[in-house]
């Protein structure tokens, strides 16, 4: 994992506990076995065949509950709901309608992260005290992951410890 | 037995939380909100616990279907909460927790105006330290701005209050109704609270500077005690069918661009407070139901869907979601309850949301608000495109962020898994919430027409996804905050504030200085009048000193015969 598709912590250089374990955990999940079984079963999502198929059952989902419309009597309360359809329509133009309004709305509201600092906290990190940042390879029983431990850190277990808890100071000194 | 009335219980245990240590303190986190309900469901309908103070009868405990409700998921919200936070060992949030918690409770079961206030302002400050305890600059600003806020909600109930009592003589917490100044005031304290449009900054500012489980704990109470104290106070008031509609409308275009997820969901709660403003707005049986029922999921999907986006910034250090993506390989039990949690909001039938929000749209279009039915179905849409779609959809899919987390720890996971049970439960069987409704009234969701529009009006929403997603017409996730209502007092004001100050100092120097000069220049010339050579100083003759004085007595005659 190179910082040029990591930005979000660019202060970091490539020698960091940090990218060492991100770089481990990719290779390991790189083999799907190493994935827990729930996570397995949506893999699909990573593949565009299959998400293209997940898209096509949707279709037929939608064409199927449109036909329904015109075949089951749908009670209706308001002026123009009980004509066929119009959920549908609805649902599909309100939901475009948001989106296209959002991004506008945006291109009028949008500012810097730092627009009200210091007194917002959009632009500070989330204090490290709270968090218990944890690496997925640790969970994985991975030979080739102690070896590049091993390699980098002389293998101490003051280094592991930081290996488990990512913690800045320590990983910049390191 | 009024010594164990919930508020007072929370109350003791963190008066007790000092004397223990941390490990005993989160324990005790989960062992209150038990101790409670129990406490709670002891008390008979219609029970009252009343203590008599400097002549008033302060009711601590009023117990009727309305209050029971909605301590029975305030209840319930503090445990989840509690399992949830069994990592904190910040003392100070678990006393906050505690009595923001019990605080909450008092409120939803006081009987009184006075007793209410109270429990109003112990919310606001026992609240305030969920955010302060992030222990940054950045969050004690805006724990002031919030607890600045809060206060100020307080402050016009108490005004109202005072009002009210010197018009009635009854500090009764019944229906109040928008009658008088007093009723008005105290009206708009609840809508500071409930965020009503324009007093809603607040609560997206604040939520997402809490601490990760302080957003869980925050997002329970305080907005749900304000919409039980409308549809105590103001049930069937019509503004509120308006107000309400509006409040689900405009967060929805906020929360679809906004880049914190936490912030996300703390405009997609303004807009599910949207559907029980209208139902308390529209006050029949039907709709008060339906206020009641969502208030109730909605803190568990809501809860929820605040407790995985947290678990995901425990992990990764961000809850922003240009920063994520691609997490669902490493947390999938956060993924799916996540997944859970955003059906639920946006009522798939067979989740919590779908048995709930049925019943406020019904009552508004049974009762011939076509408008404000149209405006919620169209919100309805909404919040399936930021909290059923945006956060998941971002977190865990969409394009990978090559982070790799560990999964959520064991007890975030059982919170997680509890929670979304309990989502799941009440979709599949509503009558077991329905049970606990203020009223009782025959309702059935699972009818044919209800699931055909419901699953047509979501599906074609979600092909919209797909075809924007498609055609890449969706607002992709960068980096920035967005401006909004809060932009007048945090940029605008303070900006505007020296100006303006400046403009009237030297605004009120030159005026003074003109001032003078007039003066000045006056007596110089009233002055000259008496000087040498002046008017008066000359010598008069007798026949003008006589001529003078007979058109003065002229005069004077003159004005008393008139």
């Amino acid at each position: 994992m190179s910082d040029k598709d990591n930005p979000i912590e660019p202060d970091q250089s490539s020698n960091t506990p940090e990218s060492v374990r991100v770089e481990t955990s990719k290779k390991a999940l790189s083999n799907p076995e190493n994935l827990s079984v729930l996570a397995k079963r949506f893999l699909w999502a990573d593949s565009v065949s299959s998400v293209n198929r997940v898209i096509s059952y949707l279709g037929i989902l939608c064409a199927f509950l449109f036909i329904l419309d015109f075949i089951v009597h749908r009670h209706a309360y308001a002026p123009a709901e009980g004509l066929p359809g119009f959920y549908a329509i609805v649902g599909f133009i309100a939901f475009t309608f948001i989106v296209l309004a959002a991004s506008q709305l945006r291109r009028l509201i949008l500012r810097k992260e730092n627009y009200y600092s210091p007194n917002n906290v959009d632009a500070e990190p989330y204090p490290e005290g709270e968090l218990e940042r944890l690496n997925h390879a640790l969970d994985v029983d991975e030979p080739e992951y102690s070896k590049l431990q091993e390699d980098t850190f002389k293998g101490s277990d003051s280094d592991a410890q930081a290996l488990l808890y990512k913690d800045p100071d320590q990983g910049e000194s390191a | 037995m009024s010594l164990f009335a919930p508020p007072f219980l929370y109350l003791f245990a963190a008066l007790l939380c000092p004397l223990l240590s941390s490990g005993k303190r989160a324990m005790l986190l989960l062992i209150v909100p038990i101790l409670g309900l129990i406490s709670l469901l002891g008390y008979s309908m219609g029970q009252h616990v009343v203590v008599y103070v400097l002549g008033f009868e302060l009711t601590f405990v009023r117990l009727d279907k309305l209050s029971n409700i909605f301590g029975i998921i305030f209840s319930i919200a503090a445990f989840l909460a509690g399992i949830y936070a069994l990592h904190v060992r910040d003392k100070v949030q678990q006393i906050a927790t505690l009595l923001y918690a019990g605080a909450a409770i008092g409120g939803v079961l006081a009987g009184d105006l006075i007793t209410l206030f109270l429990y109003w302002e112990a919310t606001a400050v026992a609240s305030v330290f969920l955010i302060w305890a992030r222990r940054t600059d950045a969050s004690y600003a805006t724990g002031m701005r919030y607890l600045i806020i809060q206060v100020l909600s307080g402050v016009l109930l108490l005004a109202g209050l005072l009002l009210h009592y010197n018009d009635t003589g009854s500090i009764a917490f019944d229906h109040l109704g928008l009658v008088s100044l007093g009723t008005w005031l105290i009206f708009i304290g609840f809508g500071i609270k409930c965020a009503f449009p324009l007093l809603h900054n607040w609560l997206q500012d604040a939520y997402p500077a809490a601490t990760i489980t302080g957003t869980v704990v925050l997002s329970a109470f305080t907005t749900k005690m304000a919409v039980y104290a409308l549809a105590r106070g103001y049930a069937g008031t019509e503004i509120l069918i308006y107000i309400g509609a509006i409040m689900t409308l405009f967060p929805i275009f906020f929360a679809e661009i906004e880049n914190d997820l936490r912030r996300v969901l703390s405009y997609s709660l303004n807009n599910q407070l949207g559907f029980m403003v209208v139902g308390v707005g529209v006050g029949t049986e039907l709709a008060l139901n339906g206020t009641a029922a969502h208030a109730f999921c909605h803190i568990l999907y809501k809860s929820l869907l605040f407790m995985s986006v947290g678990a995901v910034l425990y992990r990764t250090g961000t809850s922003k979601a240009s920063e994520l993506g691609g997490l669902y390989k490493t947390m999938p039990v956060t993924m799916v309850c996540c997944l859970v949690g955003a059906a639920s909001i946006s009522a798939f039938p067979l989740f919590s949301g779908f048995v709930s929000k049925s019943l406020i749209l019904d009552a508004s279009v049974s009762n011939g608000y076509y408008l404000v039915w149209f405006a919620l179905v169209v919100a309805s849409a909404g919040v399936l495109s930021h909290s059923g779609i945006k956060i998941p959809y971002f977190t865990f899919f969409a394009h990978d962020s090559g982070k790799r987390p560990a999964e959520a720890p064991l007890h975030m996971r059982v919170a997680m898994i509890a929670t979304a049970f309990l989502c799941v439960f009440i979709g599949v069987f509503p009558d077991t919430l329905y049970i606990l409704l203020p009223y009782d009234v025959d309702y059935k969701p699972y009818t044919t027409s209800h699931v055909l529009a419901q699953m047509q009006l979501l599906c074609f929403a979600l092909l919209a996804f797909v075809f924007l997603m498609r055609k890449g017409l969706h607002p992709p996730e960068v980096r920035g905050i967005n401006l909004d209502s809060d932009w007048l007092y945090r940029k605008l004001a303070p900006e505007l504030l020296p100006v303006v100050a400046s403009a009237v100092g030297s605004g009120v120097t030159r005026t003074q200085t003109t001032i003078k000069r007039f003066f000045v220049s006056m007596t110089r010339r009233i002055s000259g009048f008496a000087r040498p050579g002046g008017v008066l100083a000359v010598s008069w003759g007798v026949n003008s000193m006589v001529l003078i004085v007979t058109v003065m007595m002229l005069i004077v005659l003159v004005i008393n015969l008139i």
